[in-house]
């Protein structure tokens, strides 16, 4: 038996049953360890590339996220009430998620038909091939009633995102992130909410 | 005499009079003394004042005429106009334009500042509002400065009648009101009303002294959605982005929102005096519980330390529903939190913080053809969060 136990031959498929035991536990191990808590961002490699298209939905923070990005180091262009069109030759498009309180209903634009403008971008979008990520600054202000469905809109479609602090309280982001199994950056500062998009662009 | 003849007492009648008389005498006197504007010290960085007039000729000698001050640093660069007190109910807004003449010295381009925009709008309050006349704040020594708590609106007294609908300069129809509104009364006319007249003076300076930023500070009812932000013109969107991911990152638990200015909401100076001058322009808002349609009794404790018991409770009543209603993703009521959320509080001093933090910020991140403008000696957010407002006003003037 001794002699058995000492054969190159047994080593070597006792090695090999080994590896084959470790293949089987580890990812049961992790996807043990995926609680609703624990870290969505799998992956937060480059995913994206320029130009980028910068628009909103819900028309708030537009402008903030263009900032966010040109201090990235990425050429991005805002278009508030952008269209398909607006995509042509651009890279990645990259929303601002959030209702505003002074741009809807006081400018005159319809939560309906501004949603309809998001879902139409983002299919053209999608329909080009182009990634989306959808980033949300506004906080909690930035959320519930007005804003929400345009949040919604953003999420079901975006290939990541990057939410401040103060948005994801409800953990509304984490969950979009964790059922479609996308990268999600939650960032304290706007400082890292700059490092975060620099480090998902190529 | 007759049985049933009244008892003549000359002594108690006329003593009834005399006590009458004096006290008809004693509110004539603190009545008319509404119609004297809190002093402002003209700070070390103060280079001269000038009536509003000065860019309106018809608008001297009437209650619309305002001081505005002048700090200029004698080098070449960015040009700024700040306006505080634009609607006077908004207390924040004077109390912060009065730390800034009082402390702000210009080391590049030109400021200049006024303190009461609205002049005519000081000197009464709202109808039923039961607002106080004046509140006070204490300074480190113990000497106390009081400061005007007027209206949102100008004093009928100076204007009069109101429309039954206003049409503003913009060509929107408002509430008659809306007439005595300084914020809805831009451009201005200079032949229209005394409010449109200060509107157009304004507009005037803007455009005569070829000012790069405007910024207009203001504050508004905790519970109203459009609380905390900064709410710009198209032009000045890039400005106002810039300091706002600045002032988020500087200063812990800062928080604010950027608005964009409705093209279609029109009177206002965001948007108005982005149409119609070359300037950038702003507008800052702050929680205001005496403003709210929730508050109680207006008390000083209320205008100047943001306390006020029905608002708490409401805070406790919201808590409640929310709990009972099982629903975690109800929103806040009281957008002016958190403040203080512990204590339901919107303290002066951080409102005037929060105001003066943006003025410094839009200022240093001015982009102007001339160059760069460099206002120094405001106190930051911290500083007046933690000395308290009071340390950074002058001595009182009458002492």
């Amino acid at each position: 038996m001794m002699k058995v136990l000492q054969t190159p031959l047994f080593a070597l498929l006792a090695a090999a049953a080994l590896v084959l035991a470790l293949a089987v536990a580890l990812p049961a191990q992790e996807a043990a360890d995926a609680t609703p808590e624990a870290d969505a961002t799998p992956s937060t490699g480059a995913i994206f590339h320029g130009p980028v298209l910068v628009t909103t939905v819900g028309r708030a923070d537009g402008t903030i996220v263009r900032v966010l990005c040109q201090r990235a180091g990425i050429d991005a262009t805002l278009v508030e009430d952008a269209s398909p069109e607006s995509l042509a030759g651009m890279g990645t498009l990259v929303v601002a998620m959030g209702g505003s309180t002074k741009g809807l209903g006081a400018a005159g634009v319809d939560s309906d038909a501004e949603i309809a403008r998001g879902q139409a971008i983002l299919a053209a979008a999608a329909s080009a091939e182009i990634p989306v990520l959808g980033v949300h600054v506004g906080g909690e202000p930035r959320r519930g009633e007005l804003s929400d469905p345009f949040c919604q809109v953003v999420v079901e479609v975006a290939d990541a995102l990057v939410v401040k602090q103060g948005g994801n309280l409800d953990q509304f982001f984490t969950r979009a992130a964790q059922a479609r199994g996308i990268p999600l950056i939650e960032v304290e500062t706007n400082g890292a909410a700059i490092e975060a998009i620099d480090g998902l662009f190529e | 005499m007759e049985p049933n003849a009244p008892t003549q007492h000359p002594g108690l009648s006329a003593a009834l009079l005399a006590a009458g008389a004096a006290w008809i005498a004693a509110a004539a006197v603190l009545f008319g003394s509404a119609h004297t504007l809190a002093p402002v010290v003209a700070g070390p960085g103060v280079t001269g004042t000038v009536p509003l007039s000065t860019w309106h000729a018809p608008l001297a000698e009437t209650p619309g005429d305002t001081v505005v001050y002048r700090f200029d640093s004698g080098q070449e660069g960015g040009r700024a106009l700040i306006l505080f007190g634009t609607h006077p109910n908004e207390p924040a807004s004077v109390v912060a334009g009065t730390v800034f003449m009082e402390n702000a010295v210009c080391r590049a381009g030109r400021v200049y500042a006024l303190a009461h925009a609205n002049a005519s709008g000081f000197t009464h309050g709202d109808p039923q509002e039961a607002y106080l006349q004046r509140f006070e704040i204490e300074r480190p020594d113990g000497s106390r400065r009081w400061f005007n708590f007027g209206s949102r609106y100008t004093n009928p007294i100076h204007q009069w009648p109101d429309p039954t609908l206003h049409v503003n300069p913009a060509g929107q129809i408002l509430a008659g009101v809306d007439a005595r509104n300084l914020n809805r009364c831009f451009p201005g006319r200079p032949d229209g009303v005394l409010t449109e007249q200060v509107a157009w003076a304004i507009c005037e300076l803007v455009r005569r002294e070829e000012i790069d930023l405007v910024v207009d500070v203001h504050e508004a009812a905790p519970e109203y959605p459009a609380v905390n932000v900064m709410i710009a013109h198209e032009r000045a969107q890039t400005l106002a982005a810039t300091a706002q991911i600045l002032l988020e990152d500087m200063i812990p638990g800062f928080a604010i929102n950027l608005e964009q200015s409705p093209q279609a909401l029109r009177g206002l100076s965001h948007r108005e005096i982005g149409d119609h001058t070359a300037a950038q322009a702003i507008l800052l808002e702050s929680a205001n519980p005496s403003q709210g349609r929730l508050k109680g009794r207006t008390t000083e404790t209320q205008v100047v330390d943001g306390s006020d018991p029905a608002y708490q409770w409401a805070y406790q009543v919201q808590l409640q529903r929310t709990a009972s209603n099982g629903d975690s993703n109800e929103r806040p009521l009281l957008r002016g939190l958190p403040y203080d959320t512990a204590s339901v509080t919107y303290p002066m001093a951080v409102r005037v913080a929060r105001h003066l933090a943006c003025v410094q910020e839009f200022i240093a991140n001015l982009e102007s053809p001339r160059g760069p403008a460099t206002v120094e000696g405001i106190p930051s957010y911290q500083e007046i969060v933690e000395q308290g407002i009071g340390a950074f006003l002058a001595p009182p003037p009458e002492s």
